[in-house]
Parts: C-alpha cells; sequence; structure tokens
C-alpha cells in the first residue's frame, strides 16, 4: 500500500512534436539517441524513415509527426526513440526530448469522450498551464499500419 | 532415485534420438533385405541399446518394447517368423510409439499405445509378457590387464612425482545386473570425479558394445584408496571393487613386451583412439552456435571498417598489424562456417520411413533411392528446405507415382522410382529430386492457368512447355485431380518457390509428360556471411550477394538498343532484357543518371537479365541481417549489412526484385 502522504508517482519522458507535449511511462522506453544516419528503403510507405545500425543491430526508424499527420521537420534537436513493438526493437522519431519527469498517478486524467477517436491517446495530466498527454506509441504505429494497409487494399480492389 | 533420470535425461532423450533416426532407416533397409545378418546385428544392437540405457534410468515401459522387439527379431533371426510387411508395420509403429514416447514433454506418461503394442507384439512371438530377461551374454572371464601407451606411462609417472597417486582399479559388475554397459558407464563417469582416468580396459566402446562383468580402470587421483573404493561399492548392482596402488614396473615391463616397437622410443602415432574418442566430440548447442556466429559477424564488420581507417595512416607497422589480425578473423570465419555445416544425411536419412509410409497410405510401391548424403550444408539452409522437400516427396508420392496396376498397363515396372540426390556446384548446392511417374501435362496447366484467369490466353500460346510447367509455380493453382490426405493440404508448389528463394535459392522444374518430373533446387552454401558486389544507384548503396551475378561491365548509353519500347543489350550475340535498378525500386532520382551505365547480368528464372546501376564500388563479404517484420514485406530485398563507414546498405533480392517488374 502506498503511504496516504506520499502519491504513487510515475516516471515519464516529455518529448515534444509540433509544439505539444506528450509523454510516455518509462518504463516502455529502451533508450533514445540522437539522429543518425538513416538508409532510406525504397518503396516503402511515407512513414518508414528506413533503418539504422544501433550497435551492430538493423533497427526499423518511423516517423512520428508522418504517423500522426503532422508536417515533418528536421532540427537540431530531433531524437529517435528505441521502443520494443511486437517483440521488435524499433525506433521513432521525435522533435526533442524535454525532460524526464514524476507524475502523481492520481493527477492523471481519462481524456475527454468527444476525443476518444484517438486510441493512442491514454491519458492527459495538467499541472497549472501545462498540459502533457500521454501517447502509446506501439497503438499509434499499429493503427498507422492497419490504416496504410486498409488504403492500398482499396486501392487495390479499385484497380481490379 | 530419480536424480540419476534428472541427471541423464537430456543425453538419453538426445541418444534415444539417434536410435530411433538410425532404426527408421535400417528397417527400411532390413525390409528389402532380411537375409543380411551384417543389418541384422546392427540393429539387434541398437534396439538393445535402447532398451540398455531405458532401463538403467528406469523407464521401463519403454525398456519393455525395446525387449520385446528384440525377442520379435530373434524370431526373425531364426526364421520362426517370416519378415513381412505386416512385421515391419509393426515394427515401424513400435519405433513412432517410442519416439512419441521421447518427445512427450514427460517421458513417463501414460502407457496405453506401449501396452496395445506389447500385446501385438507378444501375439505374434508367442511369448509371454517380459519381465527382465534372462538372457545372459556371458562373456569370457577374462583377467582385465590393461596395455598402455608409453606417453600414458610418462603422463601417470608426470603426476605421481606431482604428489597424486594412481590407482588400478578392477571393477565387478553382478553377474544378474541386465544392464552392465550401461553401469560400467555409470562406474566409469563415477570415478572421473576423483581424479583422471587414464585408461579402461577393455575399450570404453567396447565396454559400451559387450558389458563384461570385470573392467579394470587406471586412474590418478588426490583421494585415498578407501574413499574411492566406497563410492563404486555405494553404486547398486557392483559385486566387488578391488582397488591397488599402481605398480609402474609391472607395467612397464608389460609394455615393453607387449610392444613390438623398440622399446626405447615414444610412440608418435598418437593416443589410444579408444580412449580418446569420448573427448574428441562436444555437443554444442546449436543456438550457442548461432551466437558464436553473430558474434565472429561482428567481428567481420569490425575488420572491414578497421581496413578502411587504416588507409588514412600511412603505416607500415599498423598496416602488417592490422593485416595479420585480418586474416585470423578470415580464418576464424571460415572454421565457424565449416563447423555450421551438416551433411545433407541429417535430413534425407528420415525420408525413406517417410516415403515407404505415404506409399503404403497412397497404395503405391515406392522406392526412394538418395544419392549424395554426405554433401555438406548450412545448417540454416538445411532446416530451410526440410519442408519444401517433403512436400515435394509428398506430391511425387500422390500425385507422380502411378497406382501398380495403372504403371503395369503403360509398361513401366510395378515399382516407382523416386530420387533425391545432392550435389555441389561451385558456391552452391544444388539438390535434384525426380520421380518417374505420370509427369505433369503442360496442356492441362496452360488450361487450368488460363480458367483461372492467372495467364491471359495470348500469352499462354507464346508459351513453350517448359515455361508452361513453370507454371505450377503460381499462386492458386493445383492441378491434382484427386486430393489425398497428404498433398493438398492448401500449401502449393509456390509456398515451395518461396521457400527456396527465402533461403537464397532457386526452384526449376521439368518434365516428360508419362516419364518422368524433375525438380532442380540450387541453394547457396552458408547463408550467414558471403560475398557480395556493393552498388550505387543515384545517392543509395545496395550489397547484390555474387551468386545471383554472373558478370558485371561498364557499356556506353550508345549499345543499349531499343526493341518495342524495352531497353536491351547484345552480349554476345544474344539479346539480354536491361532493367535500371532505379526504376525497379522506383526511386526518385536527385540527380540525373550518367550517360554510362554498369550492367550485371543475373540469372533469374532460368533466363539472363541485365540490371542497369550507375557505379560498382566494391567486392565485399558481408553479414547478412534481417530486417525486422514491422515494416511489412519487403519487395526486392533479403535483409540488410552494415559497411565499413557503419552505414547500413541494405541486401537486394533477384527473385523478388523481378516479380512484378515483369
Amino acid at each position: 500500500m502506498t503511504d496516504q502522504n506520499e502519491p504513487e508517482m510515475i516516471n515519464v519522458v516529455v518529448f515534444s512534436l509540433d509544439n505539444i507535449e506528450y509523454c510516455c511511462d518509462v518504463s516502455n522506453i529502451l533508450e533514445f539517441i540522437n539522429l543518425m544516419k538513416i538508409t532510406p528503403i525504397p518503396q516503402l510507405p511515407y512513414y518508414v524513415e528506413g533503418v539504422i545500425n544501433l550497435r551492430g543491430r538493423i533497427i526499423n526508424v518511423f516517423d512520428l509527426r508522418k504517423c500522426l499527420d503532422i508536417k515533418p521537420v528536421i532540427t537540431d534537436t530531433t531524437k529517435i526513440i528505441i521502443i520494443d513493438f511486437k517483440k521488435e526493437r524499433i525506433g521513432i522519431i521525435v522533435d526533442s526530448i524535454l525532460e524526464i519527469t514524476l507524475v502523481p498517478v492520481n493527477e492523471i486524467d481519462d481524456i475527454p469522450e468527444d476525443l476518444k477517436a484517438r486510441d493512442y491517446i491514454t491519458g492527459i495530466y495538467k499541472n497549472g498551464d501545462r498540459i502533457l498527454i500521454f501517447i502509446d506509441l506501439g497503438t499509434v504505429l499499429s493503427s498507422t499500419v492497419f490504416n496504410n494497409s486498409k488504403q492500398n487494399k482499396e486501392k487495390n480492389s479499385i484497380h481490379v | 532415485m530419480n536424480t540419476i533420470q534428472e541427471k541423464y535425461k537430456e543425453s538419453y532423450i538426445n541418444d534415444m534420438r539417434e536410435y530411433l533416426m538410425d532404426l527408421n532407416q535400417l528397417f527400411v533397409d532390413f525390409e528389402h533385405e532380411s537375409n543380411n545378418i551384417e543389418l541384422y546385428n546392427t540393429i539387434y544392437r541398437t534396439v538393445h541399446s535402447i532398451k540398455g540405457n531405458s532401463a538403467i534410468l528406469q523407464y521401463n515401459e519403454i525398456a519393455d518394447l525395446a525387449h520385446a522387439i528384440e525377442n520379435l527379431l530373434d524370431k526373425l533371426h531364426k526364421n520362426d517368423i517370416v519378415v513381412d510387411k505386416s512385421i515391419m508395420d509393426i515394427l515401424f509403429e513400435c519405433l513412432d510409439i517410442i519416439g512419441a514416447r521421447i518427445n512427450a514433454s514427460e517421458v513417463s506418461s501414460n502407457d496405453i499405445d506401449i501396452k496395445k503394442i506389447l500385446t501385438r507384439l507378444d501375439n505374434i512371438t508367442g511369448d509371454l509378457p517380459i519381465k527382465f530377461p534372462k538372457k545372459d551374454q556371458s562373456s569370457p572371464d577374462h583377467d582385465p590387464g590393461i596395455k598402455l601407451t608409453s606417453k600414458e606411462l610418462q603422463h601417470i609417472s608426470d603426476l605421481t612425482l606431482a604428489g597424486k597417486k594412481a590407482f588400478e582399479i578392477v571393477i565387478s559388475i553382478d553377474k544378474t545386473c541386465v544392464l552392465r554397459p550401461v553401469k560400467a558407464a555409470i562406474v566409469i563417469k563415477n570415478l572421473e570425479k576423483f581424479g583422471e582416468k587414464i585408461a579402461v580396459d577393455p575399450s570404453e566402446k567396447e565396454i559400451k558394445q559387450t558389458g563384461p562383468e570385470k573392467f579394470c580402470i587406471i586412474l590418478v587421483s588426490d583421494h585415498d584408496a578407501d574413499i574411492i573404493k566406497d563410492s563404486i561399492l555405494y553404486i547398486n548392482e557392483i559385486s566387488d571393487v578391488e582397488i591397488q596402488l599402481f605398480d609402474d614396473e609391472k607395467y612397464q615391463e608389460k609394455f615393453n613386451s607387449d610392444s613390438s616397437s623398440d622399446p626405447g622410443t615414444i610412440q608418435m602415432t598418437g593416443p589410444d583412439k579408444s580412449s580418446i574418442e569420448t573427448v574428441q566430440n562436444i555437443r554444442v548447442g546449436i543456438e550457442q552456435l548461432d551466437s558464436l556466429m553473430n558474434r565472429i559477424g561482428e567481428l567481420v564488420i569490425r575488420k572491414i571498417a578497421l581496413d578502411y581507417v587504416i588507409l588514412k595512416y600511412d603505416d607500415m607497422e599498423l598496416t602488417n598489424t592490422v593485416e595479420q589480425f585480418s586474416r585470423v578473423i578470415e580464418e576464424l570465419q571460415e572454421e565457424i562456417t565449416q563447423i555450421r555445416m551438416v551433411p545433407v544425411d541429417h535430413l534425407f536419412s528420415t525420408y525413406p520411413r517417410m516415403v515407404r509410409d505415404m506409399a503404403k497410405n497412397a497404395g503405391k510401391n515406392v522406392e526412394l533411392v538418395i544419392k549424395g548424403k554426405d554433401i555438406e550444408l548450412d545448417r540454416t539452409v538445411l532446416d530451410g528446405i526440410n519442408e519444401p522437400l517433403v512436400h515435394l516427396l509428398r506430391n511425387a508420392v500422390d500425385h507422380g507415382i502411378e497406382l501398380p496396376q495403372h504403371r503395369q498397363s503403360t509398361g513401366k515396372p510395378d515399382k516407382g522410382i523416386i530420387s533425391i540426390q545432392a550435389r555441389r556446384e561451385k558456391n552452391q548446392v544444388i539438390i535434384t529430386m525426380s520421380d518417374d511417374g505420370a509427369g505433369i501435362r503442360p496442356d492441362i496447366l496452360k488450361k487450368a492457368a488460363i480458367s483461372r484467369g492467372l495467364i491471359s490466353e495470348d500469352n499462354a500460346s507464346k508459351m513453350n512447355d517448359d515455361e508452361l510447367i513453370s507454371l505450377i509455380f503460381l499462386p492458386g493453382l493445383s492441378t491434382a485431380a484427386v486430393v489425398t490426405d497428404i498433398s493438398g493440404r492448401g500449401v502449393g508448389m509456390e509456398i515451395v518457390k518461396r521457400d527456396i528463394e527465402r533461403l537464397g535459392g532457386s526452384v526449376l522444374i521439368k518434365s516428360v509428360p508419362g516419364k518422368v518430373t524433375e525438380f532442380k533446387l540450387k541453394l547457396p552454401l552458408t547463408l550467414a556471411i558471403i560475398k557480395a558486389l556493393v552498388i550505387r544507384v543515384d545517392s543509395h548503396l545496395f550489397a547484390l550477394p555474387f551468386n545471383n551475378a554472373i558478370e558485371a561491365f561498364y557499356i556506353t548509353n550508345d549499345r543499349i538498343r531499343m526493341i518495342d519500347g524495352h531497353e536491351t543489350y547484345i552480349l554476345r550475340d544474344k539479346v539480354i532484357p536491361l532493367f535500371r535498378l532505379s526504376r525497379l525500386l522506383e526511386i526518385k532520382r536527385i540527380n540525373d543518371p550518367d550517360d554510362d551505365l554498369f550492367v550485371i547480368i543475373v540469372e533469374h528464372n532460368n533466363r539472363l537479365v541485365g540490371l542497369g546501376v550507375d557505379e560498382l564500388l566494391a567486392q565485399q563479404d558481408i553479414v547478412i541481417k534481417n530486417i525486422g517484420a514491422s515494416i511489412g514485406r519487403l519487395r526486392g530485398f533479403a535483409g540488410a549489412t552494415i559497411i565499413e563507414n557503419g552505414n547500413v546498405v541494405l541486401i537486394l533480392d533477384v527473385n523478388s526484385l523481378f516479380q512484378e517488374g515483369y
């Protein structure tokens, strides 16, 4: 049981995307690295950035901006977040990593009903003016892949 | 009690699998030549080993079953019972039951199957259900006396000078002990805990085979005689242990008188083979070998990087050192590649039994002929070809070979022949599988492909017979008139082709209707580290595996001939279609292409095709790494590799590259 005086806290990584602050549980993130040379793979969907060499391992990299339909930009602060996705290690490009901070669990609110359409947003934390949006990176990716393949299918079926 | 079971379970299971694999093959042979006494002896010995190992670890049902098989074999040997198909069927069934038991997570699970088959065996042999055998291979009670080589004697005296004690231990095993070989092995294993085993008489190999009542071992140890003696007597069914200090002189004499060679000289022929045999092979887990291979792969990448870095420094000493270092890594790479090689027999030896069962179910008479068993392939490749080969075998039995009466009516012998042959050709292994069955009729394939809309009538009319037969690899084309329970499980020929191509290989088919169907599988020797050509297209680099490329050269733009809107190149009077890699891969060019280009001739579907690229950069060893599944199926790429500057380069896959390009 947690002490009444000390509310249960979780460690979150805060990163920005188009000047909006997102965060996710530290335990879901393996590491973050500086942007490095990415080898593009021809003929793949736009949101697949390519592959990188992470200490001898080949890792697929996706651009979170493209997954969320935000115009991509590369800046000095651009970082790659490495996560586990369906037993595979993958990289996700974000604008910048802002901080790692503690958030009291009982102050994380559900998203307002009206926004429920996006299932990868799992919660919201407000602290004064600041708003942190909890995002599930794996879900973002799954739904992007899913939507893309659905579109492809539709496209193909028109051809036939 | 079950601590022994726990301890030896793994090696027991491994041994049993090997025995079963051997027996499956041996029984198939035995069915054809039941008079071959040597074959019979080998079978009997193997069954006996199963019995022995099982009983010592108290897997009694398996031991009982093995014993019942022995009884049956006895009767077969004495011609009390004639070897026929039904007898062989029950023997094979026994193997399956033992195999199922071994593969079950708990070796001693329910034994209904075993009880059933035991009753059937007993009905045949007319025996009463067995207790344990009274059979006694009373071996001549010869007094063990060890012959030591001068090397061994020297070793003993070295060790005794170092303060250790050498013992001569004579162990007698109870006459009633059924499994003396195993018992002896346990004793020897136990003794090894106390020190170094110098020699055993009779040799360990002989002990394993004959299981003498008495044997002798020379042991060098730090422990006292009493402790050693007690530990052996603690093992049950040991009737006596004599232990005495090793008498150097007595042996010296013996050695001298026994040795035919000049007594003073040291034998350079090496240590006694039988005593060292156990040490020369070590079982290593496959995962461990894979991880070792990966490490060496990393090392090769680092080496390539290092070769590149030293170019910046003009230093002889550095260059030489790195060169030597590189050579060692290359040797290491060769050796590990060699270790991973496994003879195809590992796979092929399971096929005769399989084909026998398939043929039986299909009511056909089939003989499987295997050639080139010793050809070696990388374990990963070998694993990868099993399913495709089994599928081809099923097809051959089910759809290829005709029913006996049908064969007779067409003037063929009753028995159909399926042959599998492996052979090495440069950096490839070729496996051909053919059957002398009905063959494939191109006209039927043509009709089926057209009716399913897979090709247009127009295209079909342009195709020759070979091309028509190759249509069998198209998805969704199955010509089998009858779908039996083995084949036709939805896995078609396209899966066979895809599996083989995934390994970097290719499949070709030829057929003469009414006579023969032949599949030719070309496979790479190894998968992990391969030679490749690094090429450039615009700003992209790619690696093309050497075994895909036939030749490469530079041409000027004016040598390209346009035929019906297609670029072609005339190579030694042959028109070769030319494909720009940039177009195949839909690469958006940043820079305008040069006027000139490099052409790499590759083979695809048995035809030559030219691949146009901007530049050939280098040929080098590359380590193949997989690309994660999160980006879906890739067309045109087999994986990725890391080059000297640490960048990732994609590896081209010629087969899938042209899939939609045609």
